[in-house]
């Protein structure tokens, strides 16, 4: 059984916004799912329809075989979430904030302290724990906020773009506590627009744009499915329309991405570039390269 | 319901305000300076309208600033996406919201009934009576707070809106002064506000001089249709799983 299944989930906005189209998802128990998308691509739609505090529009979904409609009481004992952009409150330590959400949780005092301690040196703030929340570093307000759901016990977490907003060591760290929540057995659904993330975490990957999911798989059968064999930015600075209109390009500030398929359009490209002294940067195709594919460059 | 839940919901909302206890010396000072004016020009019977009044303020100030709360955990902290997806039930995130405001107006509401009753000894029955009018306006304003926080994203007209209906509930309404003081127009026109039966009915139980066009059976009716109405209304319109 799928931790999480839905079928044909559609959500339209009271202001005629499609902001998920026929959506089918299959999430494992025990896996690192990343859904991946542009701004407004719909990851946070369906994160929170899953959470249950949205109301699909059609469609099914399902959270460990319960209905996220009619079901969301059954739900909500194995889930927690962490909001996008959620913050604590100032005036309050990290201690009282993890140790109230056990108690909020069910849990008994002496359980709810074990818990709330076990968690706060999982998530490296046992030393920060006394500190008014105002004090912490964006970083380590982040970390609580996934300390805080992660002391609810819940099976599975609902992480919406976590790392957004951080500093790439804070961002570093926090990369490494989520592997240490996969660990704990955890099934874990994360948003974000980082590849670089997705590719470090994720057991699976879903991209979303526009609504509907125009990828699903490991990193590895993304990049093989986009059937790219080698990534190529040339720039000079100046417009390169012309000299490759014969290839279909992406922009990306003033380099020009091409996708090559197979040598001889390597070649073909790389004559074209030394014949015009042009800067030229050959890589693997990665995750971030699938995904510009299938999202389009724009 | 949990009280359990409801009690860990009052305590995680007034903790932020033990750190920050300037808020509750503006709830004090904001609800007791217009007694020492009351006192001042009417002695003794002008104190214990002037307790009264402060005694409701206080609540419908709380209350209704509530939606500030109710704002901010929704729209900047996200805590409410955060505890929908919880055990915890709607009702209540509200009441145990709403019972850290009203510790807020602990402060006010102690002193000021042990001041009244010194004034004016008044029986247990009535004391209880009294207690359970305020508390039950005060839920009723923190439903209206829950709907002004939850379905309005604008900061500033939340603020601004807080800001009237507090001013309407607090001074308008005949809540420092009796009733009958009022001009027979505007008095039918006060009788709109929840805080001029809430006033009015603590005034009769606690037997200082009040006249008014209804008897005391019609301001207790008004006052239950307008919570009964002000429930429904938070209960429909209120936003925590989002449609």
């Amino acid at each position: 059984m799928y931790v999480v299944n839905t079928i044909e989930l559609t959500k339209v906005y009271s202001n005629g916004v499609k902001a998920l189209k026929n959506v089918n998802i299959k999430i494992s128990k025990g896996d690192i799912h990343c859904i991946l998308g542009r701004n407004g691509a719909g990851k946070t739609t369906l994160l929170r329809i899953l959470g249950t505090q949205l109301m699909p529009t059609s469609g099914e979904a399902y959270v460990f075989g319960f209905n996220v409609v009619n079901e969301a009481d059954k739900i909500r004992k194995h889930i927690a979430v962490v909001p996008q952009e959620g913050k604590p409150y100032n005036f309050i330590t990290p201690w009282n904030e993890v140790y109230l959400t056990a108690l909020l949780w069910g849990m008994d005092r002496s359980t709810a302290k074990s818990e709330a301690k076990r968690v706060l040196e999982i998530m490296g703030l046992w030393e920060h724990r006394n500190k008014l929340n105002i004090h912490l570093s964006g970083g380590l307000k982040q970390r609580l906020l996934v300390a805080r759901a992660l002391v609810t016990g819940a099976d599975l977490l609902m992480l919406d773009e976590p790392t957004i907003g951080i500093d790439p060591v804070g961002r570093r760290t926090l990369i490494e506590d989520i592997k240490k929540l996969k660990k704990e057995g955890k099934t874990i659904i994360l948003t974000t627009h980082y590849m670089d993330e997705a590719e470090k975490l994720a057991d699976k990957i879903t991209i979303i744009d526009n609504g509907r999911v125009i990828g699903e798989g490991t990193a590895e059968e993304l990049i093989r499915n986009a059937h790219i064999k080698t990534a190529i930015y040339i720039w000079n600075g100046k417009n390169l329309e012309k000299l490759f209109s014969n290839w279909e390009y992406y922009r990306e500030g003033d380099k020009y991405l091409i996708y090559a398929e197979d040598e001889e359009d390597i070649l073909e490209i790389l004559r074209v570039a030394v014949k015009n002294r042009l800067y030229v940067n050959i890589k693997p195709p990665s995750l971030e390269d699938a995904f510009i594919k299938l999202v389009g460059g724009e | 319901m949990s009280i359990r839940r409801i009690l860990i919901m009052t305590y995680y909302n007034f903790l932020p305000m033990l750190k920050q206890p300037l808020t509750i010396v503006t709830v004090v000072g904001y609800t007791v300076v217009p007694i020492i004016f009351l006192y001042w020009a009417f002695s003794e019977i002008g104190l214990v309208h002037g307790l009264i009044g402060a005694m409701v303020v206080s609540l419908a100030f709380g209350g209704i600033f509530l939606s500030q709360d109710f704002y901010y955990n929704k729209q900047y902290f996200k805590l409410q996406d955060f505890l929908v997806a919880s055990p915890l039930k709607s009702h209540e995130y509200i009441i145990g919201i709403s019972l850290s405001g009203f510790i807020l107006g602990i402060p006010v509401l102690i002193p000021a009934l042990y001041l009244i009753n010194m004034f004016r000894p008044t029986g247990i029955l009535e004391n209880i009576i009294i207690i359970l009018i305020l508390a039950v306006a005060y839920i009723t304003m923190t439903f209206i707070g829950f709907v002004l926080g939850t379905c309005i994203n604008n900061p500033t007209l939340i603020n601004g809106l807080s800001n009237i209906l507090g001013l309407i509930f607090s001074f308008l309404s005949p809540v420092y002064y009796p009733l009958d003081l009022l001009p027979t127009a505007l008095r039918y026109l006060t009788y709109i506000i929840p805080t001029t039966h809430i006033a009015h009915l603590i005034r009769v139980y606690i037997g200082v001089t009040n006249v008014s066009d209804l008897p005391v059976c019609c301001h207790w009716i008004i006052l239950a249709l307008m919570i009964i109405a002000f429930i429904l209304i938070s209960l429909k319109k209120a936003r925590w799983r989002e449609m």
